[in-house]
């Protein structure tokens, strides 16, 4: 990602936003083009003002995709198992994989988060998602 | 009052509230409805000494998770986290603490002075504020901080209309069909705040610390290397003594506006502070932790005035206190306000006890809470990932909020990164529905003749005083 493409991806849903209000009733119309039609018009300026003033080098960060994959790995185990079972695992794959932490301390944060959603869903009867996989066991 | 065990009631309030506020996604507003059956058959008494703390007791709490780990407790403590935080990260948390709890205390304690002093004449005073006035306070206020934001001016302007779109998805207040939903059920609702600000604050930073390769916060591994002071905190409210009574001004009167709320209150304190030409806003500027703290804390006494004359409530606590009132029989309006005016004061005095006691005992412990600010960083953030990711769902219980406070997570790492301003896009966020009622309201009033809006002294004040504020900020830049 580089700045040119994030400013032309603010300018497309600013766009988006200006081509959903023409779906609208003209009463509903009214404060959101009020709103859309210069918010456009600066993104706009503001695109061709990053691409004449930067060269549009790209940012390619390992480190970057690094954090974003693990940040994404929660809510897409979260999904499938739900924050009981996800949640011990993500924090023990995270301290052994990513952190280099030893087995032991892994294990232990494991097991002390699921001790900790475990008493957030019985004690203090807090929902907690449940995850879509054990809706399919029969 | 005083009588044994009635003194204990405003300190079982305030450590509940500040123990519940400390979890993520549950707010004192959540305690106040499950303390709510427990306390049915009680005299009013004891029910306004508990209640009154726990309207007062959780608000501290969240500036210590805003400061700490760019986390808000709750919305309103959104603005603090905008300077807190980066203080933390110069390893200045402690200094931020002390301001925070001084601020809190101090500002709560000129709202119930107001309170007070002024409850015979308040009501005429908030009549004066009508639709008109209040849509040109708030364009005032957002167009102050899109101008004063890091950045350049424009790139303030385009995330506060996008601030103003995503805030307009869901149904349309005045004709109610749906608006920006695609067909999706979850979008009528609108896109609630918490994720929004879960996502583009915490997660972000959380995205920011993994990917930066930072060893912690503050840069240091020893809570001894830590360079604030709570002491100096405090001293920057008498330092600022001037943000301090202008934030808690803003505070008491904000909170006065039925329907408007600590989170509003706390940003346009925010944006008059930033608004000063030596700012470091937005990197570490004292005063930035200053003067949210102190609107958001001197809001509690100003929110009780419609609340208790008028039974208008002025956001979401006040809203639960009056639910608790008409549960115990209690009429807020004339017969509370004269036959019952002094169980109004033992509300206003629990408030006020239990204000002062959440900061002392956040002063006390803010040592302890510093040192997650030395706390490896590849230790900390799956914790914070993990506890955004609960906090996102148990607040409304909805599975595609989780989905949504992650992408706002990346949508924020990337603004960070690009030096895109984060603040206009949340003040938008927060004053859009407010801007949007009013709009319609004056409009439909101006164009049944009922108000003349180029007539109504209050409003051509606040036009001209946006007019030299675009202006001050204009001749600024070229500066």
């Amino acid at each position: 990602m580089n700045p040119v493409v994030f400013s032309g991806l603010l300018l497309g849903v600013s766009a988006g936003f200006l081509v959903a209000i023409w779906g609208l009733s003209p009463p509903a119309r009214s404060v959101p083009l009020l709103v859309s039609v210069p918010t456009v018009a600066l993104a706009c300026y503001q695109l061709l003002r990053e691409a004449v003033l930067r060269p549009a080098g790209g940012s390619n960060n390992r480190s970057e995709l690094r954090a974003i994959v693990w940040l994404l790995a929660l809510p897409a185990a979260v999904y499938g198992f739900g924050f009981l079972f996800a949640v011990p695992v993500y924090l023990m794959g995270h301290a052994r994989l990513a952190a280099g932490e030893s087995w032991r301390y892994s294990i232990a944060l494991g097991a002390i988060s699921l001790l900790l959603i475990w008493s957030l869903q019985n004690l203090l009867e807090v929902q907690t998602y449940g995850g879509q996989l054990w809706n399919m066991l029969p | 009052m005083f009588a044994w065990p009635n003194i204990l009631y405003p300190v079982i309030g305030t450590l509940l509230a500040m123990l519940v506020s400390a979890l993520p996604g549950v707010s004192g507003v959540a305690l106040m409805a499950m303390a709510l059956p427990f306390t049915l058959y009680w005299e009013p008494l004891p029910v306004m000494l508990l209640f009154g703390a726990f309207l007062g007791g959780a608000t501290f709490m969240g500036s210590v998770t805003a400061i700490l780990l760019n986390v808000p407790g709750r919305n309103s403590n959104a603005a603090t986290m905008l300077d807190g935080y980066p203080m933390a990260q110069r390893g200045e948390a402690r200094t931020a603490l002390g301001c925070s709890a001084a601020a809190s205390a101090l500002g709560s304690t000129f709202g119930v002075a107001v309170l007070i002093l002024l409850i015979p004449v308040l009501r005429e005073a908030v009549l004066w504020l009508g639709p008109a006035e209040l849509l040109v306070i708030v364009a005032w206020g957002l167009l102050t901080i899109a101008t004063v934001s890091r950045g350049t001016p424009v790139k303030g302007l385009i995330m506060a209309g996008l601030g103003f779109l995503i805030a307009f998805v869901g149904v349309d207040p005045r004709t109610g069909e749906p608006r920006f939903t695609a067909g999706s059920v979850y979008l009528l609702d609108g896109i609630g705040f918490v994720p929004i600000f879960l996502g583009i604050f915490a997660l972000a930073e959380a995205l920011d610390l993994m990917a930066s390769g930072r060893q912690t916060i503050s840069g240091s591994t020893r809570a001894g290397d830590l360079t604030g002071s709570i002491r100096r905190g405090i001293g920057a409210v008498f330092r600022h003594f001037d943000v301090f009574l202008k934030s808690s001004v803003i505070g008491t009167v904000v909170g006065m506006l039925p329907g408007v709320g600590g989170t509003v209150a706390s940003f346009i304190a925010y944006a008059r502070t930033a608004n000063s030409r030596d700012g470091q806003f937005g990197n570490g500027d004292i005063r930035g932790v200053l003067a949210p703290e102190a609107a958001n804390d001197a809001k509690d006494g100003g929110a009780l005035v419609p609340t208790l004359a008028f039974g208008i409530p002025g956001g979401t606590g006040t809203a639960m206190l009056l639910v608790v009132l008409t549960a115990h029989g209690l009429s807020p309006g004339q017969d509370l306000m004269t036959n019952k005016l002094s169980l109004v004061f033992v509300l206003i005095w629990s408030l006020f006890v239990s204000n002062w006691l959440t900061s002392l005992v956040g002063l006390v412990a803010a040592p302890a809470f510093t040192r997650l600010t030395v706390m490896r960083i590849d230790r900390l953030v799956p914790l914070l990932i993990v506890t955004t990711a609960i906090a996102a769902y148990i607040a409304r219980n909805v599975w595609l909020d989780v989905v949504v406070t992650f992408l706002f997570g990346i949508l924020g790492f990337y603004l960070k990164k690009f030096d895109w301003p984060r603040i206009p896009f949340v003040i938008a966020l927060v004053l859009a529905p407010v801007f949007e009622r009013n709009l319609h309201l004056t409009w439909q009033l101006h164009a049944m003749g009922r108000i003349d809006f180029w007539a109504r002294p209050l409003t051509l004040l606040f036009i001209v005083l946006l007019g030299i504020t675009v202006v001050v900020a204009w001749v600024r830049r070229r500066a």
